[in-house]
């Protein structure tokens, strides 16, 4: 403990350094993730035959291993940040398209059809009914993705995107257990805090009257 | 012209279910039209397809002349009151927000749509301040289809379409709101097209009942026609058991009673005793009815209370003055009630102005169920299952 203590003081100008680039790359992925993933939930359930096959795919790039995917990147990308936020928007894609989708799926058809009865156009009903309902699930849906991607995110370093992962992966390579303990304990902490903030929002954002009833 | 013409109207299903077949109806303005039918039968796809959730396959309808099938759906539908099984209240929306829903499609001012969710929140029973920021989940099952009413009532539509708005609420909250929505109907006048499965709620809130069944209408006419007249078996089946009891429901205290009840002037020189003996003897009965001179009604003098009585007693110290009154409207279901529960068996009939104008005796009613069980009538089918009563006679003689 003491080892680490001393490892995050002596290197703590390097570890604010990884720690922000980390935290950039997860920032990018997760904000490219969100808006593409929340309007290809939307999409497949208006398109209900794309849904199997596209959340097939995003499952199956989900089993891909992280450090595999990464090592595909290269020849397709090179190295650096763009192929890292590249993978870990892939990674984070699933959750959110997957709980976008079930987030509108499950809201009481007895809800859209008394909309479309009273006038509602396809869009208003999505704005004013299924969206507002389907937000606890989408935001849970982020929080996995975060979590997620918080944690791919130590091994960019391997494809020189730095970040958490490099005191890591050098603690590995010179036996250095302090290095390691200090970049994991760093990394389990953003991703704790990330998941406190957006279960915040989770709350701010959820429409009053359905947490009434939860 | 009709508000609603429907005209020679199909939907074919694959299955078969739901589908109808060749409908040719019309809706009336201001009359509340009711479909029955047995789950599958087309009486949900018919009423949807006015607003045109469900499209025909083919055929026509028309609302005041126009052809919806060339109108925006989406203004159609913004003109159309809507209320559904499942009550479909929006959760995340306050009771203010939900009544006001169309008004806001329809771009009212906020002080506009808040007037009118307060004039709508009052209209269905319910305090407006108390709710209107409320939401769904706070409130019962049937304070939710309260709002679920005003909400379909909110923008002012000329029809309202009701797709068995009640059947998902416990029987008591179901009579509850029937008994309102009957009221509120009579005071707002829309042109209503209601779906049921309940035979009693059809009888009780329709102005003309359709009945439908594997997408045909087999016969639309007013609820005491179709009790006393059924077009086919499958009619007189669907009726089935409920048959005398719904008769007994909208046959009326006036179809059955007597207009020339006997009665006697309380007010100038002193009507005597013996005056009243007289009378019963006269009329053959047991009981008469003491009036003012505007035939209002005081009380009742019977045989047993001038049994014995001295000639110089005043009438009105044997006046009873505890009879139970029915009026010319009462059903025949609650006036057997009425009957059963009183110390007397005739009962004076009083019009709104407290005026006697008729006699319901008990044994008038009796004749009603001698009547029923009989069988008089009806096609063998059903005859021996109670079949026709007073509404037999009540139609005849019109």
């Amino acid at each position: 403990m003491i080892e680490v203590a001393q490892y995050l003081v002596s290197r703590r100008v390097d570890m604010l350094y990884w720690t922000l680039q980390h935290l950039q790359l997860v920032g990018i992925a997760m904000g490219i993730a969100i808006a593409v993933g929340v309007v290809l939930g939307i999409i497949l359930t208006r398109v209900q035959l794309l849904a199997a096959p596209l959340l097939g795919a995003a499952s199956v790039i989900q089993t891909i291993p992280s450090i595999a995917l990464l090592g595909i990147m290269i020849p397709l990308l090179g190295i650096g940040r763009t192929p890292a936020i590249v993978a870990l928007t892939l990674y984070a894609l699933l959750p959110i398209i997957r709980n976008t989708y079930t987030g509108i799926q499950q809201v009481d058809p007895a809800i859209v059809e008394a909309g479309r009865g009273m006038g509602m156009s396809g869009r208003q009903i999505l704005v004013m009914v299924e969206l507002p309902l389907a937000v606890p699930v989408i935001i849970a849906g982020i929080r996995t993705s975060t979590v997620i991607c918080v944690g791919i995110a130590t091994l960019v370093t391997l494809i020189g995107a730095g970040a958490l992962g490099t005191p890591i992966i050098t603690g590995i390579q010179t036996y250095n257990d302090a290095e390691i303990w200090a970049g994991a304990a760093v990394a389990a902490g953003l991703a704790l805090l990330l998941d406190f903030l957006l279960g915040r929002c989770e709350g701010a954002l959820t429409p009053k009257g359905i947490k009434a009833t939860s | 012209m009709a508000m609603i013409e429907i005209q020679n109207v199909t939907k074919v299903y694959a299955g078969g279910v739901g589908a109808v077949n060749g409908v040719t109806l019309d809706v009336e303005e201001g009359e509340t039209l009711v479909l029955i039918g047995t789950s599958g039968s087309g009486k949900t796809t018919l009423m949807k397809m006015i607003n045109r959730l469900i499209e025909p396959t083919s055929g026509d309808i028309r609302i005041r002349g126009k052809n919806i099938s060339r109108m925006n759906p989406i203004a159609l539908r913004r003109d159309i009151g809507y209320v559904i099984q499942k009550i479909g209240l929006f959760p995340h929306m306050t009771i203010e927000d939900n009544i006001a829903v169309v008004p806001r499609l329809k771009g009212w001012s906020p002080e506009r749509r808040r007037q009118s969710a307060e004039e709508l929140l009052s209209m269905v029973g319910m305090e407006p301040h108390q709710y209107l920021r409320r939401y769904p989940a706070e409130l019962s099952g049937g304070q939710q289809q309260r709002v679920g009413v005003a909400r379909a009532l909110a923008g002012d539509p000329p029809i309202i379409l009701m797709d068995e708005p009640f059947g998902a609420l416990d029987p008591i909250t179901r009579e509850q709101l029937q008994e309102e929505f009957r009221q509120l109907k009579e005071r707002i006048r829309k042109t209503i097209v209601f779906v049921t499965h309940d035979i009693f709620e059809a009888v009780n809130l329709a102005d003309r009942i359709g009945i439908i069944d594997e997408g045909r209408i087999l016969q639309v006419d007013r609820p005491e026609r179709i009790l006393a007249h059924p077009a086919d078996e499958f009619v007189a089946r669907f009726l089935g058991k409920h048959r005398f009891q719904l008769e007994m429901s909208t046959a009326q205290v006036k179809d059955v009673m007597n207009e020339d009840a006997v009665t006697v002037r309380i007010s100038g020189h002193r009507q005597s005793v013996a005056r009243v003996v007289e009378l019963m003897r006269q009329h053959r009965v047991t009981s008469l009815f003491a009036v003012d001179e505007q035939r209002k009604l005081i009380g009742i003098v019977t045989s047993e209370a001038v049994r014995g009585i001295r000639e110089e007693i005043g009438l009105e110290e044997i006046v009873a003055l505890d009879v139970a009154t029915v009026s010319p409207e009462t059903d025949l279901l609650s006036a057997v009630h009425v009957v059963a529960n009183s110390k007397y068996t005739a009962l004076p009939v009083l019009d709104e102005s407290g005026r006697v104008v008729g006699v319901l005796t008990a044994s008038s009613l009796i004749g009603v169920f001698a009547d029923g069980l009989t069988g008089n009538g009806g096609t063998p089918a059903h005859r021996g299952v109670l079949p026709d009563t007073a509404v037999r006679k009540e139609s005849e003689k019109a």
